[in-house]
């Protein structure tokens, strides 16, 4: 019987497999057959009941019966463990890594009944516990566990961790909250770490805001933790670029906590690497989170520029006009309106829109109630200032000072200017790039136009037109100027960009005409006329335009005040300050001297860090650019250089940023034993600190029911075939006995 | 005339002899050479020898007249124009010219000379100019806090010969009012007889009418040269601290 049927047959049900057309189908054919069988068959019932039974058979066949048996069967409940994976379990209790102890609560399971996953802030499946996780969610660990084995009721869920969880539960359940868990077995928490053991100190965090402005005060705060260094105090230094500056102390609180402040000001534009560092001890658990680097840009808010002016005059109002269109600066402008020699006039002061000449006030610095060195510039145009404070030398001296200091000055022609204005022997002929001393009228006044000198070729000031050639023709073409202060000559370290084409200094070269100088931190520049205005209304008569006057001062002014956008090779990351696993985005950019930019420029650099240097180099695209990434791995601060062109013929730059990783996980090192006893308490399960280990709980009923499906397909069950054979055979023998074919 | 001999001569006649660097570094005053417009140079060398007398300005004593096609005038950033009756309209580079001048630093007072209260044929013919030039920047008047009605002096009302007119106008460009507009014939407050006497009385105030006029001149070169100086911060806070602020 089996052997008709192909199998065995159980206890099922009979499902037909085939789809119903075919079926009709069939069954319609079979019933043609079957007529026209009766119609030659005559009244011989037994042979068309016979090729009927056949044919019934083979419809049945052709509907795909398939004779199912379902089951189940249970299997014995199993055990899910859970690894802590994250860093805190890594950090070093009296000498050996926290997570030694994971082996010992693994003991206490049985393994071969078990599923070992790890979590951080996820649920892991398979792998090793690496222990380097950023954080640890164990609800919602506990969650991906019931979902993974929803319908199953497991043997029970053991748990090994430290306890700092930074998901929330904990959270709630030190607020007073329940869980909101249903988990598929009973809980073992196994604690490892002990409470006390851990001794950190660590920079947590250190907030600049990414940017200060210059001359402004701006704070860098600090966070400090201390495991074992509860209300203690602690040292704090304050490094930037690599050198000390601050040092301080901050006391910690009841939680290990304590903030440090620090207030600084920066007179220099650029990018700063400040560092806050607290001591490592020798037992401390975590050395390299004793130290957080952040990159600071100081940025100018605006270029304050404060010009002098001895008289109105024409090459005051175009200066003006052009310092007054430029949004990026702040200018301040003082024009002697009248003098001495123009009292008695008959109005009376009412009659006057003038205002007192606060010179003292402008040449004090800020230290002294001052603003001098609130102004990035200084521009003293035609202005004699023996007629203001003849016996205050003092405030020339606060002038020469501010720009050893790092600022900017300019002095500009004109019948006050010079040895005019009676600078020789004063603080200001100090820093001035020509030399005073000259005796007699000390002016020329005959028109002239001035020669582009070796160094003006080449120098940013006077590079009006990025082709030498066309810069020259420029030079040439411009109006001639229409007289000149002499000068006793070049002033030492000082360089002339246009000279006289005529007169001579008495050393025999050519008189300068604008001369630059750089001295002590700041630079100076000199121009000896006062008719830099016709490069405006002369070039525009001729159809030209202002381009070599704007472009002549914005130089200037660049120049004098080391302004990075006026650098030709610049180096700059996309951000001053990158989280680990960020990617660094390093932009070199190369134009030439009329600012455009440089293709297919050889650009080499480096990155260069606490622990590697990483070397890049490639061409410049058409934009001028070349564009290095690369990973921000581990924290510090990271110095970048590059040079372009040639053995750098082009120029060279260099920047810097930080990378940090103010890492929550090694903030609150201690494990969170009260926790962990909350945690059980809340779902009845158990927790065991270290040294108590024992066995997870069980749920006896425990286990799995396994569901089983047979199908036998009867349609190829040998009984089919073998009967309707049988039927059609006999069918055929009882047509034949009666003579029919 | 060499620089240094002028310079002597000047020494002698007017007050606080100039020195620049080059006598073209010097402030003057140029004539729109237009025809039907008048020629007044005795009323702007008064008004520069005002200058030269109570402000530090260093002004030269010659007023040429130029036309607006010749490019010297842009040697010449402080321009007038003058005039009563209506003038034929300029050809288009003249007005090119002129709209460059401007565009590019220069400054252009326009005086009505003709004492009219209502229209003028010269004013018609000015407002057509104006519009030829700047025509998306139309005639407006300058408020009574504008920085030319304190570059120098404090500007109540700006007078000339007569006050028919209580404000002035201007074309502004950006920040600055690089062209201004009076009707109250300024000029014919300022001229002179070769004598020395003035040209005509001044209605209706009479000579202390006249020294408002001289105070407006002033103004209008020092505003030219200075721009909106006395709208910065340092000298308005200066004034309101000294009780002069207006």
């Amino acid at each position: 019987m089996s052997w008709l049927l192909g199998a065995d047959l159980g206890p099922g049900t009979l499902e037909f497999l085939t789809p119903t057309w075919v079926i009709v189908t069939y069954c319609s054919v079979a019933f043609v057959t079957l007529t026209l069988v009766v119609y030659s068959s005559g009244r011989a019932v037994l042979e068309w009941a016979l090729v009927g039974v056949a044919l019934g058979l083979l419809a049945f066949a052709a509907a795909g019966p398939t004779w199912v048996e379902q089951a189940g069967r249970v299997e014995e409940g199993r055990f899910v463990v859970l690894i802590d994976d994250s860093r805190s379990m890594s950090v070093l209790e009296q000498g050996a890594p926290r997570s030694d102890a994971v082996q010992d609560a693994l003991a206490e399971v049985e393994l071969d009944q078990a599923e070992v996953y790890t979590f951080s802030e996820e649920l892991q499946i398979g792998g090793e516990a690496t222990f380097d996780g950023t954080g640890s969610d164990l609800a919602g660990a506990l969650r991906a566990v019931s979902e993974r084995h929803a319908g199953e009721k497991l043997a029970g869920v053991v748990v090994i961790t430290d306890g700092i969880d930074r998901g929330g539960l904990r959270r709630l359940l030190s607020g007073g909250g329940r869980p909101s868990l249903e988990l598929p077995g009973p809980l073992t928490l196994y604690q490892v770490g002990e409470p006390g053991e851990v001794n950190d100190l660590a920079v947590t965090d250190l907030s600049s805001g990414g940017f200060a402005f210059l001359h402004a005060p701006f704070k860098l705060t600090a966070q400090i933790t201390g495991a074992g260094y509860e209300h203690r105090l602690v040292p704090v230094e304050l490094s930037e670029d690599g050198l000390v500056i601050a040092r301080s102390q901050v006391a910690l609180d009841g939680a290990g906590r304590g903030t440090a402040e620090f207030e600084l000001t920066s007179g220099t534009p650029g990018r700063y690497i400040y560092e806050v560092t607290v001591p490592a001890d020798e037992d401390d658990a975590v050395p390299g989170n004793n130290t957080m680097a952040v990159a600071v840009r100081v940025v100018r808010d605006k270029l304050r520029v404060l010009q002098v002016c001895g008289a109105p005059s024409l090459d005051e109002k175009f200066l003006r006009l052009f310092l007054k269109q430029d949004p990026g600066v702040e200018l301040v402008s003082f024009f002697i309106l009248r003098t001495n020699e123009d009292l008695g006039t008959g109005y009376s002061d009412r009659e006057l829109s003038l205002i007192k000449f606060p010179y003292r006030t402008l040449f004090t610095p800020h230290s002294d109630n001052g603003e001098l060195d609130t102004f990035d510039l200084v521009i003293f145009q035609n202005f004699d200032w023996a007629s203001f404070f003849p016996h205050e030398p003092d405030l020339l001296r606060n002038v020469e000072a501010y720009v050893r200091g790092g600022k900017a000055f300019v002095m500009m022609g004109g019948d006050r200017s010079f040895d005019r204005g009676r600078y020789e022997e004063t603080a200001i002929e100090s820093i001035l790039p020509v030399e005073l001393g000259v005796t007699g009228e000390a002016v020329d006044l005959e028109p002239f136009s001035p020669h582009l000198t070796q160094a003006g070729e080449v120098h940013p000031i006077t590079r009006l037109l990025g082709s030498p050639a066309d810069n020259e023709a420029l030079w040439d073409r411009l109006p001639a100027m229409d007289g000149l202060n002499l000068s006793g000559g070049l002033a030492p370290g000082s360089a002339t960009l246009l000279s006289h084409p005529i007169l001579l200094a008495p050393d025999g070269s050519p008189a300068p005409v604008l001369a630059v100088r750089e001295v002590g931190e700041g630079r100076t520049m000199a121009l000896m006329g006062d008719s830099s205005w016709r490069w405006v209304m002369t070039e525009a008569a001729q159809g030209e335009g202002n381009q070599a006057y704007l472009r002549f001062w914005k130089n200037a002014i660049r120049w004098l005040v080391k302004d990075r956008d006026g650098q030709r090779v610049q180096v700059d990351t996309t951000q001053e300050n990158h989280r680990v696993g960020d990617t660094i985005r390093i932009v070199s950019k190369i134009r030439d001297v009329g600012f455009q930019p440089l293709k297919d420029v050889e650009v080499t650099g480096s990155v260069t860090g606490s622990r590697e240097a990483v070397s890049f180099e490639g061409s410049t695209d058409a934009n001028g650019e070349l564009v290095f990434e690369l990973p921000a791995q581990h924290r510090g601060a990271f110095s970048v250089s590059i040079a372009a062109g040639p053995d750098g013929s082009l120029g060279t730059d260099a920047t810097s940023f930080a990378v940090t990783d103010r890492d929550p996980e090694l903030e609150d090192l201690q494990p969170a034993e009260g926790f962990l006893a909350q945690l059980a308490e809340a779902t009845s399960g158990a927790h065991y600190r270290p040294g108590d280990y024992d066995d997870p709980l069980v749920d006896p009923d425990a286990g799995r029911v396994i569901d089983e499906r047979r199908e036998t397909p009867l349609w190829a069950a040998p009984a089919i075939p073998v009967v309707a054979c049988l039927c059609l055979s006999v069918a055929w023998f009882l047509r034949r006995r009666r003579g029919l074919r | 005339m060499k620089r240094r001999t002028f310079l002597g001569l000047l020494a002698a006649a007017w007050p606080g002899a100039a020195w620049a660097l080059g006598e073209a570094s010097l402030i003057d005053i140029v004539e729109l050479d237009i025809p039907g417009t008048l020629s007044r140079p005795g009323s702007w060398t008064r008004m520069l020898y005002e200058i030269q007398r109570v402000s530090s300005v260093e002004v030269a004593d010659e007023v040429p007249r130029i036309a607006p096609s010749d490019t010297s005038l842009f040697d010449h950033p402080f321009a007038v124009l003058c005039g009563e009756d209506a003038f034929d309209p300029l050809s288009d580079e003249d007005v090119q010219a002129l709209t460059r001048y401007i565009t590019y630093g220069g400054f252009l007072f326009v005086d009505d000379t003709s004492g009219e209260s209502g229209p003028s044929g010269f004013d018609d013919s000015v407002r057509r100019l104006l519009a030829r030039m700047f025509p998306t920047r139309p005639l407006i008047t300058l408020d009574a806090d504008h920085s030319l009605y304190r570059a120098f002096f404090f500007i109540r009302s700006p007078v000339g010969r007569v006050d028919t007119h209580g404000t002035l106008e201007g074309v502004r460009l950006g920040q600055i009012t690089p062209i201004v507009y009076g009707r109250n014939d300024l000029s014919g407050a300022l001229e002179k007889t070769s004598s020395g006497r003035h040209m005509h009385p001044v209605v209706p105030g009479g000579e202390r009418q006249r020294r408002e006029a001289v105070k407006l001149g002033v103004n209008l070169m020092l505003y030219a040269l200075t721009s909106n100086y006395k709208k910065d911060q340092a000298h308005v806070h200066a004034l309101i601290e000294d009780g002069r602020f207006r």
